[in-house]
C-alpha cells in the first residue's frame, strides 16, 4: 500500500513541476508600448480625417464612413474598442469634430480633424497630427509636432513651456476649472512620452 | 512484495520521464522580439503626413523613399511593404531585414471609403 502512496506522490510532483516550468516559459505577448499607442492614435486620426472629408457636414455620413473603415482594420493591427463622437462644429467654410477613442489596453485617446474647405479651389486643407490624450481630470491635452513643442488645449487655456534639461515642463491653466497641472515630455521629436506629474 | 517493488520501479521511470520532460522544456527558449519601438514611431509620423499618403497611394517610389530616409537614422536602413486587403503585396522598398514590423492600415484616402482603398503598410526599421 505504501508503494502505491510513494508512486501517486511521485506522479502527482512530477507533474506540479511540469506544469509550473510550463506557466513559467508561457510564450509571452509583445506587449503595447507607447509606439503602438501613438500608432494607433495616428490611424484613428488617419480615419477621422478620410471621414470628414467623405461626410462633410453630415453627421450621420462621417459615422456611416468611420464604421466602415474600421470593418476594414483587424484588431490584429490596431486595437480599437470604441469610439464617441463628442461634437461636431460646423461654420462656413470649416468643418471639425472630436472623437475619444478606448483601446482594448485601457488607453484613451482624442482625434480633432479640422477641414478648410476654400470654395474657390475645392481643395482641402488639413491640420498637421493631434494626438490628444484624456487625464482622469478630465482634462483634454492635445499635442502637435514641432520644436520647441507647441501645445494645444481643447479649452485654449495658457500654457507655459519650459525647457529643464532634456525635457519639457508644461505647466497647464485652466482657471474656469481650477486645474493646474505640470507634464513632462521627454524625447519631444522621436517619441511623446507623457507624464502628469502634478495637478 | 515483489508487486511493490515493481510498482515503485515503475513509479521511479515514470518520475524520471517527467524530470526529463521538465528539463527538455526548462531548456526551451521559444524566440524573442523586441517591440518595434522606433518603427511604430516613424510609420505614425508618415501616415499622418498627407503627402505621404498620396505617395503610398500613387505608388511614388522615390517620394517614399525620401520621406523614409528622413525619419531614419542616417547609418539606419529600413524596409516597407504595402499590402492590399487580401494580403496581396503591391509594393516593397528598402533592405530585406528580420523582426517585428510595426503596422498600420491605412483605410482610403481623400475621402474615399471601400475595401479596395485599404492599404497595410508595414515598415522595419534597423538603426
Amino acid at each position: 500500500m505504501a508503494a502505491y502512496t510513494v508512486s501517486a506522490g511521485l506522479i502527482t510532483l512530477v507533474l506540479l513541476a511540469t506544469l509550473l516550468i510550463l506557466a513559467y516559459h508561457r510564450p509571452a505577448l509583445l506587449p503595447v508600448g507607447e509606439g503602438s499607442s501613438l500608432l494607433d492614435a495616428a490611424v484613428a486620426y488617419h480615419v477621422t480625417v478620410n471621414a470628414l472629408i467623405h461626410g462633410l457636414s453630415d453627421p450621420l455620413k462621417v459615422k456611416e464612413a468611420i464604421d466602415s473603415q474600421l470593418s476594414h482594420i483587424s484588431p490584429l493591427y490596431h486595437r480599437f474598442s470604441s469610439y464617441r463622437i463628442l461634437h461636431m462644429d460646423y461654420r462656413e467654410g470649416y468643418v471639425g469634430m472630436t472623437v475619444v477613442w478606448k483601446t482594448s489596453y485601457r488607453s484613451e485617446f482624442l482625434t480633432t480633424p479640422m477641414l478648410m474647405v476654400k470654395e474657390l479651389y475645392h481643395r482641402y486643407y488639413f491640420d498637421r497630427l493631434v494626438a490628444g490624450w484624456v487625464l482622469e481630470s478630465g482634462l483634454m491635452i492635445i499635442t502637435d509636432k514641432g520644436y520647441p513643442p507647441r501645445v494645444e488645449f481643447a479649452c485654449r487655456c495658457p500654457v507655459n513651456v519650459e525647457r529643464v534639461g532634456s525635457t519639457w515642463v508644461i505647466k497647464v491653466i485652466v482657471p474656469e476649472r481650477g486645474y493646474s497641472a505640470n507634464l513632462t515630455v521627454s524625447d519631444w521629436r522621436g517619441l511623446k512620452v507623457w507624464k502628469l506629474i502634478g495637478g | 512484495m515483489p508487486a511493490h517493488s515493481v510498482d515503485a520501479a515503475l513509479a521511479l521511470i515514470v518520475f524520471l520521464l517527467g524530470a526529463l520532460a521538465a528539463g527538455w522544456i526548462a531548456a526551451y527558449r521559444p524566440p524573442y522580439y523586441e517591440p518595434p519601438e522606433a518603427a511604430e514611431a516613424a510609420l505614425a509620423e508618415l501616415i499622418a503626413d498627407f503627402q505621404f499618403q498620396q505617395a503610398l497611394y500613387s505608388n511614388d517610389t522615390g517620394l517614399l523613399r525620401a520621406y523614409l530616409n528622413s525619419v531614419v537614422p542616417v547609418n539606419g536602413s529600413w524596409e516597407l511593404e504595402v499590402y492590399d486587403l487580401s494580403g496581396r503585396i503591391l509594393l516593397r522598398l528598402g533592405a530585406r531585414l528580420e523582426g517585428v514590423p510595426a503596422i498600420a492600415v491605412l483605410t482610403g484616402y481623400n475621402g474615399t471609403i471601400g475595401p479596395e482603398y485599404v492599404r497595410i503598410v508595414s515598415l522595419k526599421v534597423e538603426a
